[in-house]
Order: structure tokens, then C-alpha cells, then sequence
């Protein structure tokens, strides 16, 4: 998270960024997770040379009458990359003149003198950072008379995290509209968690999805046990888990074993950093590759706090414009459509990119039969040039 | 700008690996695995719908580039070279490729991946050699590569770290592309550079079309 405040030192106890800080980790904590090893801070010292590309950013900048030439700098960088940045201000009388050039086209938020603890910014940052998707898939890959044991308490644990589990995909029979709708599933799911015990990989399913998550970019998480089992040739592209005998309770090669509470809270923890990163990167395939595109034809894109993206469509003008992480789903093409309505502008006026990479072809058609009936459209990112050029 | 024909950017070569541990600290250190995927996975999506892409066998890329060739309806356009000196070990998912050269094993390991490379690197008249992470065969197959093909363009992804990063940053400014270093939306990335590789203006940044799921 990137922190801007050129006004830090005038406002007492550090600054809006402290307060908004604390109240990012408390929340952070109660979700599972340690914003210590989760959370980097970055502010206008020390971004350029402790960021890492890789990893989720969302910005906030706080404005008002001064403004600093870094922080400046690094709002102009963020924008660049179609990267968040959230303006927010006193007030939001004359914002135009307490931001950066680069935020004035952005919608600014208002602090309410009632949020003492900021929590109206601090939501909007847990819901870009991916903590807060609504739709939180996973798939557990395993083979089952190995490891049943743990893919069960995995289960369980990952359901008492709000996260909808795939598991025992295997049993179910195999048809030809099976394997694709399975397909289809994965490439909206944002992480596979990999069961590597000696022989999950004579199972050619879990070869097979191992594979598809690495194409779609999903995290993929690789427990490996019992030992001395290493991990399977090939499973570089995995984030790896050792397990030990200590770590589980009874014999860790008994199929029906079970990992210690602790140990299984540490799991998931690490699956919800895998997740996160993950979810980086696809927007970087969505989001970063959608901006580059238009920013090589030449049209210009605001990224607004809203998530929005407002595109200087050649010919129809000013268009909203949601990119997805997964798949859309017919309640975000409301809320495209309620965005615009807000905003007094036609809902034609707005629709959803998506990577179609991996969809099930009777959901694509669907996706075009809605398109037919629908003002607001959903457009897949290989199709943006003709959307261009329409 | 309703230009959307993909130009041709010529034969690629792809040199990648994921470094392991114990196989030099020097790698293992700014290894970017997320990156190294990402950037694999976006060169197959850029290169295949029109050209040739040419690689050393690794049992983590392989399956990568496989499965994406077979998702853009591509198999065809990828080659695989394979070393018989290590027929025995090689997973199954590298051996699924259409088009797998086995080049005859050497006496040891070393001198087999020589042989492999020689005739990996000089099978083609390649345009660019992509370099995406990897540890000392990435090292020496950039030397191999720049020695057989001066004129060619060669990419050191430095942000997948690992021996790219080590190769980029030893090479002078004025030869490198600073979106190397920091770019992480690889498939613009190498649509710019391949392009001005291939000395025709960039194509449209459309992105191909995808078949099935």
C-alpha cells in the first residue's frame, strides 16, 4: 500500500496515513491475517526503492493546500501503470487545487468528520487490495486415498475463511459437458491449493489441473508430504510447503491424518498471501494490458476510486468501463449500470472487460445473448480493438 | 488502427527455467517465480498466432507452452529440443509437443546440453532470444545465442530476476530496454520490443484471438 501525504507533518499524531493504518491492520487482523508479513507500507521515502512489482498496490493520497514533488511523482507513475490511487480530501471544495494534475480527473473522497477512524477509505482499499471479493473460489487438487485427511480439514478451514471450496472434483463422473463447465469454474477462481503427496501425479487430473491454473494465473499453493517426499519435478511454478512429521496429528503418510490446529491456521493464511499476489497479476492481464492498449491508440483512461475506468471512447465519448477479475456475472453488470445512472450517463455507455481465457463456450454464448438484450455489454479483452473501432 | 493482421515478428528463441535451491545463491535470490510465469505465459500469446517459437525443454516451462499452443491452436508453431542423455528422466507432460528434436547425448551431462543448444541456436535465423529467469544454462545459452546471431535482439526480462536479471545487469545501457527492468504487463512489453525487433512498426495491440477453452 502506498501512502501519500504532503501534509503529514501538519496534521497532529502523524498524519491521516497513521490512523488510516491502524485501522487497515485491525481489520487485516480480523480477517486471518498478519499485516506484518501481509501489508508493506510504502510513502514518499521509501517507494522507489522498496517496492516490489509484483505485488498488489492500492495508493491513497491525502490533499490538501501543500503539495510535494515526490509524492506528485509517484501519483503520476501509479497512474501510468492504471494502478488505484484514492484521493481523499477535506473537502471537496476547490479539490482540483489540494491534488496533483494527475488526480484532478478523478473523483475525490470527502473525509466525514463522524469516520475518526477512517473506515469509508479503509473499505474501499480492502476491496482493491482482493481482501474483500465477493467471490472467494478455491480448488483443492489431491489424490484422494493419500491425502483425504487434510483436504477435508482444508476444506473446512477455508469455508470458516468465507472461501467456496471445489473439492472431490475427481469423483464426480466425467462427461463431455463436464470437463469444460470444470474449465470454466477454475478460470474464475483465484487459487488451487496442490496436495503433493508421492503419487498425486499419476492422477492425470491433477496434472492436468495444475496446468490450467498456471495458463489462467491463478496462486497456486503446493503442501508437500509426507517426508522424505519431495516435490514432483515440474512443480517449480508452485509457492512451496514443506510439511513435517510434527505438524500433523497421528502418522503424517496416513491418508486420514489431519495437520495440527496451528499449523492449519498457518496454511491458510499463506493461501490467502498466494491468493492476493495472484490476483495482482491477473489484473495486471486485464487491467494493465486493457490501458496499454488504449494508451497506444492514443485514448485516455482515468482510473477512478470507484474501481471504474473512464475511457475516451474515439467515437461514443466518455464510457465507464469495469475490468474483472474472473469471470461477469449479471449483478456487476447492474452495478455498471447503477454507476452510470449515478453519474448521468446512458448505461450504454458502460460495460465489463474480462479475460475470457478458459470460459465455458455456452457461458461466451450466453455472455453474447445477454449483450443482445442488455444496454450495459461485457466485452472480452481480446476484443477491445474492435470495441475501439465501433 | 483497424489494422488487425499480425505482423510477422520471425522465429523466437526462448530461453527459461525456474532456479532451483542449491544451484547458486546468485539466482535463487531475485528469483520472481509469479513473474517468470506471467512472462512465459505472455510470450507464447504474443509470438505463436504467427511465428515460431523455439526452446530447451524445462520440466516447469514446457507444460506452460504446451498447453498454451494448444489453446491458440498453435502446436505446430512450437519446437522443443530435448537432449537424449536425459531420455530417461523427462516427465511426460515435455514429450507431448508435435514437433520434439532429440539431439544425440554427449559423453556427460555438459557436453550433451552443449550439443543440444549448439543445434537448438542454430536451427533458425531468429530474429530475438527471450530470457525469462533461469540459472547457468540461461547464461550460456545467452552467450551461445548472441555469438550465432549478432544482429538479433536479445531480452533479458531483468523483473522475472534469477540469470535474466544477472544478464541484463551486466549488459551496457544504450543495448537494454528499460521496460525489462519494470514492466510486468509482459504482453505489451514484448509486442513493443519484438516488433521493433523485427524492424516493422509495432502492430496494433490487439490481442489474438483464443480458441476453445
Amino acid at each position: 500500500m502506498v501512502l501519500l501525504e504532503p501534509e503529514r507533518q501538519y496534521v497532529p499524531g502523524g498524519g491521516y496515513s497513521a490512523t488510516l493504518l491502524a485501522t487497515l491492520e485491525r481489520q487485516m487482523t480480523m480477517l486471518g491475517l498478519d499485516p506484518k508479513t501481509t501489508l508493506r507500507t510504502l510513502n514518499e521515502t521509501n517507494f522507489h526503492n522498496e517496492r516490489a512489482p509484483f505485488l498488489p498496490v492500492a495508493a491513497v493520497y491525502f490533499g490538501g493546500p501543500h503539495q510535494s514533488v515526490e509524492a506528485t511523482r509517484i501519483v503520476a507513475q501509479l497512474r501510468a501503470e492504471g494502478r488505484f490511487v484514492l484521493p481523499v480530501v477535506p473537502t471537496l471544495l476547490g479539490y482540483s487545487t489540494q491534488v496533483p494534475a494527475a488526480l484532478a480527473p478523478i473523483n475525490g473522497m470527502e473525509l466525514v468528520p463522524g469516520d475518526l477512524a477512517l473506515q469509508h477509505p479503509v473499505a474501499r482499499l480492502t476491496e482493491e487490495l482482493g481482501l474483500m471479493r465477493s467471490r472467494r473460489l478455491v480448488f483443492i487438487s489431491y489424490k484422494r486415498d493419500e491425502s483425504r485427511g487434510v483436504a477435508l480439514q482444508l476444506h473446512h478451514a477455508l469455508e470458516a475463511r468465507s472461501f467456496e471450496v471445489f473439492l472431490d472434483t475427481h469423483s464426480i463422473q466425467r462427461g463431455d459437458e463436464f470437463q469444460p463447465m470444470l474449465w470454466d469454474r477454475m478460470g474464475d477462481t483465484d487459487l488451487l491449493i496442490l496436495l503433493d503427496t508421492p503419487h498425486a501425479f499419476t492422477s492425470k487430473w491433477v496434472e492436468q489441473e495444475v496446468a490450467r491454473a498456471h495458463n489462467l494465473g491463478l496462486g497456486v499453493l503446493q503442501l508437500i508430504w509426507p517426508p522424505p517426499h519431495k516435490r514432483v519435478l515440474g512443480t517449480e511454478l508452485c509457492e512451496p510447503v514443506y510439511l513435517e512429521a510434527k505438524d500433523f496429528q497421528g502418522t503424517a503418510s496416513d491418508p486420514g491424518s489431519t495437520l495440527l490446529g496451528t499449523r492449519m491456521e498457518e496454511v491458510v493464511a499463506l493461501a490467502e498471501g498466494t491468493r492476493a499476489r495472484s490476483l495482482a497479476s491477473r489484473k495486471t492481464r486485464v487491467i494493465t494490458e486493457f490501458c496499454k492498449q488504449l494508451e497506444w491508440h492514443g485514448v485516455e483512461v482515468v482510473v477512478q476510486p470507484s474501481g471504474l475506468l473512464e475511457v475516451q471512447h474515439p467515437s461514443k465519448g466518455a464510457t465507464y468501463v469495469l475490468p474483472v477479475v474472473g469471470h461477469p456475472e449479471t449483478t456487476l453488470l447492474q452495478q455498471i449500470e447503477d454507476d452510470c445512472l449515478k453519474c448521468g450517463t446512458h448505461p450504454s455507455q458502460g460495460c465489463i472487460i474480462y479475460d475470457p481465457l478458459g470460459m465455458w463456450p455456452k457461458k461466451a454464448a450466453h455472455l453474447e445473448w445477454l449483450n443482445k438484450s442488455l444496454p450495459t455489454k461485457s466485452l472480452a479483452v481480446t476484443e477491445v480493438l474492435t470495441w475501439l473501432t465501433r | 488502427m483497424a489494422d488487425t493482421v499480425a505482423h510477422s515478428l520471425g522465429p523466437i528463441f526462448l530461453s527459461a527455467s525456474v532456479p532451483l535451491p542449491g544451484r547458486g545463491q546468485v539466482y535463487l535470490s531475485t528469483a520472481n517465480i509469479l513473474g517468470i510465469r506471467e512472462a512465459v505465459a505472455a510470450l507464447t500469446v504474443v509470438v505463436l498466432p504467427t511465428d515460431r517459437l523455439v526452446f530447451g525443454g524445462h520440466p516447469a516451462i514446457s507444460p506452460l507452452v504446451h498447453l498454451a499452443a494448444e489453446r491458440l491452436g498453435a502446436a505446430d508453431r512450437v519446437y522443443i529440443y530435448q537432449s537424449a542423455f536425459f531420455q530417461s528422466v523427462i516427465p511426460p507432460s515435455s514429450l507431448r509437443f508435435r514437433h520434439i528434436i532429440w539431439t544425440p547425448p554427449g559423453v556427460d551431462r555438459s557436453s550433451s546440453l552443449l550439443r543440444m543448444r549448439e543445434q537448438m541456436i542454430g536451427s533458425e535465423d531468429f530474429r530475438a532470444g527471450v530470457f525469462i529467469g533461469g540459472m547457468d544454462g540461461v547464461e550460456e545459452e545467452f552467450e551461445l545465442f548472441r555469438r550465432h546471431h549478432p544482429k538479433a535482439a536479445l531480452l533479458a526480462v531483468a523483473s522475472t530476476g534469477a540469470a535474466a536479471r544477472v544478464i541484463f545487469d551486466r549488459e551496457p545501457w544504450g543495448v537494454k530496454d528499460v521496460g525489462l527492468k519494470f514492466d510486468a504487463a509482459y504482453a505489451s512489453l514484448f509486442r513493443r520490443l519484438l516488433s521493433r525487433a523485427a524492424g516493422s512498426t509495432p502492430p496494433p495491440a490487439g490481442l489474438p484471438p483464443l480458441r476453445g477453452p
